[in-house]
């Protein structure tokens, strides 16, 4: 048995017996590791108040290769995340954030996808409230890009042609990305227009300055994408919570942008 | 599987009961008189079957209504707001609280694809819409997803014109209301604030 020291971010955590927990963190150096922490739900515990969901710190764990579970030694709070909690919108985004990197399956080390998930959890957390679901949109599409998943914006990805700056194309989710206005005319997905595409571009550019005209649009663009690709077809339920919390009144297409 | 196996096993599915603790437990039954077995296997019993959840505020009942709701002389326009019905238990034992309560069921955790509608946040929207309550006392824990749960409750409560305070600070960050000691939480209940 190893002693491991890594920076980690705590994403999951459920009580599994009178005094433990078991958390999920991801890591940089050994991607989603489950850990158990002894003792660390009764007040006052070992571990003080660092345990909370979105907290990024130190992680200390006993690890056996072949064990899914881990043993806790510390965690210390390096970024308190307690403002996610004081804003119900943020505390969902911060959730997507998390179940979308909870789908990455590698071992190994993760550096890019840590820092892209350190970073997203921070603006999420920060931004002015108006900016909050753009900024969400732009760091979830960049966490799937960092994944493994970056979707083809061009060219069309059924004929190969390069798209005109105002053409029609159509999402297609099987084929990973745009397809050209002739290829869309019976294929499957949302319609989706030039400027559509190029706020999608954009936000997987991470460019700041991205606006996006339909937020709500592309929330479902972007649910539908990672459950395709990501989840296995498995619905992701942090992207309910947040349309809930949004509510119905948005009946916005992709297709007129 | 022998009875003395099941039974020890039984007991090792307990909460804080080890196999070693599970196995002295049933010796321990087995030495003592067979009335005392028998007495315990009808406690569990009667509480099997006549515990359930109250039909106003989800605490545990053994009628339609549980103790809190049916004793008149509560303050039932003073309305404690608690995860779990366990929580109940940890603000009752302060003796400080004269009010009533609502049990949530949980608290918001997206990742557990527990939403508003998961939880009793309707039927106590209902209750502050109908019933003359003049304070909500949200009591949930001190956890990010308990927070957060609170912050929700506020932004639908307050537009209703009711008052909405939290638990002073005190409680411990990140701890279950279950683990925390009789006098913090009466202190914590006192100086309660607004949200
Ligand atoms: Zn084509
Ligand atoms: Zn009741």
């Amino acid at each position: 048995m190893g002693v491991i020291t890594t920076s980690a971010i705590l994403l999951r955590s459920f009580n599994y017996s009178e005094t433990s927990k078991v958390l999920r963190f991801f890591t940089r150096d050994h991607g989603v590791m489950a850990v158990m922490a002894k003792g660390s739900r009764k007040s006052h515990g070992r571990y003080g108040g660092s345990i909370e969901t979105f907290v990024t710190g130190e992680l200390t764990a006993y690890v056996r290769p072949t064990r899914d579970l881990q043993t806790l030694k510390d965690f210390s709070a390096t970024r308190p995340r307690r403002p996610l909690a004081a804003h119900v919108l943020r505390f969902a985004g911060a959730s997507i954030l998390a179940e979308v990197a909870l789908e990455h399956s590698g071992e190994g080390p993760a550096p890019e996808i840590f820092e892209r998930l350190n970073h997203g959890l921070d603006a999420v957390e920060v931004v002015d409230e108006p900016e909050l679901l753009a900024t969400l949109l732009r760091e979830v599409w960049g966490l799937v890009a960092d994944l493994g998943y970056h979707p083809v914006l061009d060219p069309c990805v059924q004929c190969g042609r390069a798209l005109e700056a105002g053409e029609m194309g159509r999402f297609d989710f099987g084929g990973g990305g745009v397809r050209c206005a002739q290829c869309a005319e019976d294929g499957p997905g949302p319609r989706l227009g030039p400027n559509a595409r190029r706020q999608l571009r954009q936000m997987l550019d991470a460019d700041p300055s991205v606006q996006v005209s339909h937020p709500r649009a592309h929330l479902r663009l972007l649910e539908n994408f990672v459950t395709y690709h990501l989840a296995g077809s498995r619905p992701l339920r942090t992207f309910k919570f947040l349309a809930d919390l949004l509510g119905q009144d948005d009946s916005g297409t992709l297709e007129r942008m | 599987m022998s009875a003395i196996d099941r039974l020890a096993e039984d007991f090792a599915r307990l909460p804080g009961i080890g196999r070693k603790t599970a196995i002295r437990l049933v010796f321990h039954l087995m030495k003592r008189p067979k009335e005392e077995a028998l007495r315990l296997s009808g406690s569990i019993r009667e509480v099997a079957d006549t515990i359930r959840p109250c039909e106003r505020c989800g605490n545990f009942a053994e009628s339609d209504l549980c103790e809190i709701c049916s004793n008149p002389g509560r303050d039932t326009s003073l309305l404690c707001v608690v995860e779990e019905a366990y929580d109940v238990g940890a603000i009752e034992r302060t003796g400080q609280f004269r009010g009533v309560f609502h049990v949530l069921g949980g608290r918001l955790s997206p990742l557990d694809g527990v939403g508003p509608e998961e939880l009793s946040i309707p039927r106590l929207l209902d209750r502050v819409g109908s019933d003359a309550i003049s304070e909500v006392i949200v009591a949930t824990n001190a956890s990010v997803e308990g927070e957060a749960t609170a912050v929700y409750l506020e932004n639908t409560i307050r537009p209703l014109g009711v008052k909405v305070t939290r638990l002073a600070r005190g409680i411990p960050v990140g701890s279950d209301l279950e683990y925390v000691d009789g006098t913090t939480i009466a202190e914590a209940l006192a100086g309660r604030r607004e949200m």
